[in-house]
């Protein structure tokens, strides 16, 4: 069955059709807005078969093709569709309810503040009372031995399972600390995570935590549905910055892609952090968050004026709420945790190869006297921290967990190891993100959007300085 | 030989791919999941056909990345079958890009989803009528549990199987 538009319609096309050759598909589309096919036709035709119809309707041609195809598509609708009356499901209440600011509000903080609990409690059990046990315990026994019967000691030893006499977060050997943070550390951090977002996913939560949130992020020029890529970037900035195609403009992906990337630290950097920090209290690890997301807004807020461009309205759907399918919670954490091990483990490795060459080679004499000045006087940092700030260019947890023997030995305070944690998530996507970066935003873009990054590191990272100088 | 599926974001395209293909992909209750499109096979008569996924779409005039890379999947490549997959809660929304899918006179099929969450909430189609007024093949799915899934395989085969008799002719 063809299906017919109403005879002004069909004329216009007819019009087209007897002055170019071009497939009838391909005119419709070109009314219909298709700026591709646009283009076959010359302007004045076009111009001439849309004039009457547009004359007679009073709007323009892409309104009135819109207006016949859903009118076709009611005409069929009510034709096959019998709807029968019934009450709204507990499901569908609860779902008014979520979006209802007066209770989404008090509903999102109680699950998000809840999600995140269970994460603490859940992940910092399998890294305390199982990884640690068993990478000190067994796998310390065996690695140690077989390595150390091959070779005593010398740059190999090192480079394999680190200086002696070093625990397994500071010795920096590809053995010990390379696969100790990625799977002892970040692994379960991820593992829960993943659980957590693919519940929130599937049940359908997240597009109605993005309508709450819509009025915030419309204050800095993105929209609610900003939310998704923001969350993504949590657990990995990679699929984050994925996700962000579906918003519009240029400008928007731009901001969006230039604030995952300065104020979004993933999973691998947070649970790094959480070792690190986390015994001296949650709230510094709050802290830290608390400086990013201020760092959101304002930057923002501020991009968001001085960018140029259009941050339009989105028509967003709000799926109904359907139960999980463990059979797809499964699959997908499996997927996730194997994209996870694939793309991280090789990068930490590269990393902490990176980190033994630097230190055989006593590269902080060589990159202090060219960073030096920045490093102590701008930052207040010592020159130790070089090594990380390296490092975190590639990926972040190595370049946090660079931190913990530098806390240790007193070389850094608390407010220093914060400032640089926070210049870490800054300052420069990690690798993987950069090459995605590239993808999504072109080279000119992607330059514009790390020049904005390092400046704003330097930028808090300074102040941070002032401030910690003024209350320590 | 290339299979497209297309259709409105969040009617449940990638659970599809993956019963067709058995790969496994990212699935979530929520529009946008699928941002770049995802390439499988199924094998008909011994030989590969291409299956691809195409992120959702509310139109073929494209106003996101997302939708743009849709169209330009249905555009760009000769493709010897559309599978159109239909949300059957919002027919009617969903029939718009149907409409524009069929202008371009590729075979294709409807599927037409979620059928269970349909008639839980007093819809009721009428599919043969519906095959009627589009003047394609219709098969009601649950996607998810896999209901309808293999009428789905059946009519691929017999339609490409038809296709490849006319190209020898």
């Amino acid at each position: 069955m063809k299906i017919e538009f109403e005879p002004e319609i069909e004329r216009a096309i007819k019009y087209i059709e007897e002055k170019i050759s071009l497939p009838r598909w391909q005119i419709i589309l070109a009314l219909e807005g298709s700026k591709e096919f646009k283009k076959k036709i010359p302007r004045k035709i076009l111009k001439g078969a849309v004039q009457e119809v547009e004359k007679d309707h009073s709007e323009p041609i892409e309104m009135i093709m819109l207006r016949a195809r859903f009118g076709q598509a009611g005409a069929i609708t009510s034709r096959v569709q019998k709807v029968h009356h019934r009450h709204p499901t507990f499901l569908e209440k609860l779902g008014d309810a979520t979006v209802k600011p007066l209770t989404g509000l008090p509903i999102a903080a109680g699950i998000l503040w809840g999600m995140f609990k269970l994460f603490i409690t859940v992940a910092g059990f399998i890294t305390d009372g199982l990884m640690v046990p068993f990478f000190e315990g067994p796998y310390d026994n065996f690695i140690r031995g077989s390595v150390e019967k091959i070779f005593p000691h010398g740059f190999v030893h090192d480079m394999l399972i680190g200086a002696p006499g070093t625990g397994y977060l500071e010795s920096f050997g590809l053995l010990t600390t390379g696969i100790f943070v990625p799977i002892g550390i970040v692994l379960p951090a991820v593992l829960v995570f993943y659980i957590i977002l693919t519940l929130l996913e599937d049940v359908g939560y997240l597009p109605r935590l993005a309508v709450l949130v819509d009025t915030v992020f419309h204050r800095i020029g993105l929209h609610g549905y900003s939310i998704v890529p923001v969350i993504l970037s949590f657990g990995c900035n990679v699929p984050g910055v994925m996700a962000a195609r579906i918003l519009t403009t240029d400008k928007q992906r731009f901001m969006m892609l230039t604030l995952l990337g300065i104020s979004i630290p993933c999973m691998a950097q947070t649970a790094v952090v959480l070792n690190i920090i986390g015994p001296f209290g949650l709230l510094w690890v709050g802290l830290i968050y608390l400086i990013l997301m201020g760092i959101f807004v304002s930057m923002g807020s501020l991009l968001n004026k001085i960018l140029k461009g259009e941050t339009p309205e989105i028509a967003i759907e709000i799926p109904p709420y359907r139960l999980p399918r463990i059979s797809n919670l499964l699959m997908k954490t499996r997927l996730r945790i194997e994209q996870f091990l694939l793309g991280a483990i090789p990068w930490v490795f590269v990393g902490i190869f990176i980190v033994n060459i630097l230190y055989s080679l006593h590269a902080t004499d060589f990159l202090s006297k060219i960073l030096g000045p920045i490093l102590g006087r701008w930052l207040g940092l010592p020159q130790e921290a070089i090594y990380s700030l390296v490092v975190g260019f590639l990926r972040k947890d190595v370049a946090t967990g660079l931190l913990a023997p530098l806390l240790d030995k007193g070389i850094m305070d608390l407010y220093q190891v914060i400032t640089v944690v926070a210049m870490l998530a800054i300052y420069f996507p990690c690798a993987a993100t950069f090459a995605v970066f590239l993808k999504e935003l072109g080279v000119k873009d992607t330059l514009k959007s790390t020049a904005l990054m390092l400046a704003v590191a330097l930028g808090v990272g300074g102040l941070l300085h002032l401030i910690f100088g003024l209350i320590s | 030989m290339r299979i497209l599926l297309m259709g409105n974001p969040n009617v449940g395209k990638s659970v599809v791919f993956n019963r067709l293909t058995g790969i496994k992909v990212i699935i979530s209750n929520y529009p946008g999941t699928t941002v770049e499109f995802l390439e499988g096979s199924m094998i008909i008569d011994n030989k590969k056909v291409k299956i691809i996924d195409a992120p959702g779409t509310y139109s073929l005039i494209p106003s996101d990345r997302a939708e743009e890379a849709a169209a330009h999947l249905l555009m760009r490549e000769p493709t010897d079958l559309v599978i159109n997959v239909v949300d059957a809660t919002n027919l009617e929304r969903n029939l718009y890009l149907t409409l524009q899918l069929k202008e371009l006179t590729l075979p294709m099929v409807l599927d037409l989803n979620m059928i269970d969450v349909a008639r839980e909430r007093g819809i009721e189609i009428d599919t043969p009528d519906l095959e009627q007024a589009l003047g394609i093949p219709v098969i009601p799915s649950v996607a998810v549990s896999g209901e309808g899934i293999k009428k789905l395989r059946e009519l691929i085969v017999k339609i490409l199987r038809g296709n490849r008799i006319e190209n020898r002719v």
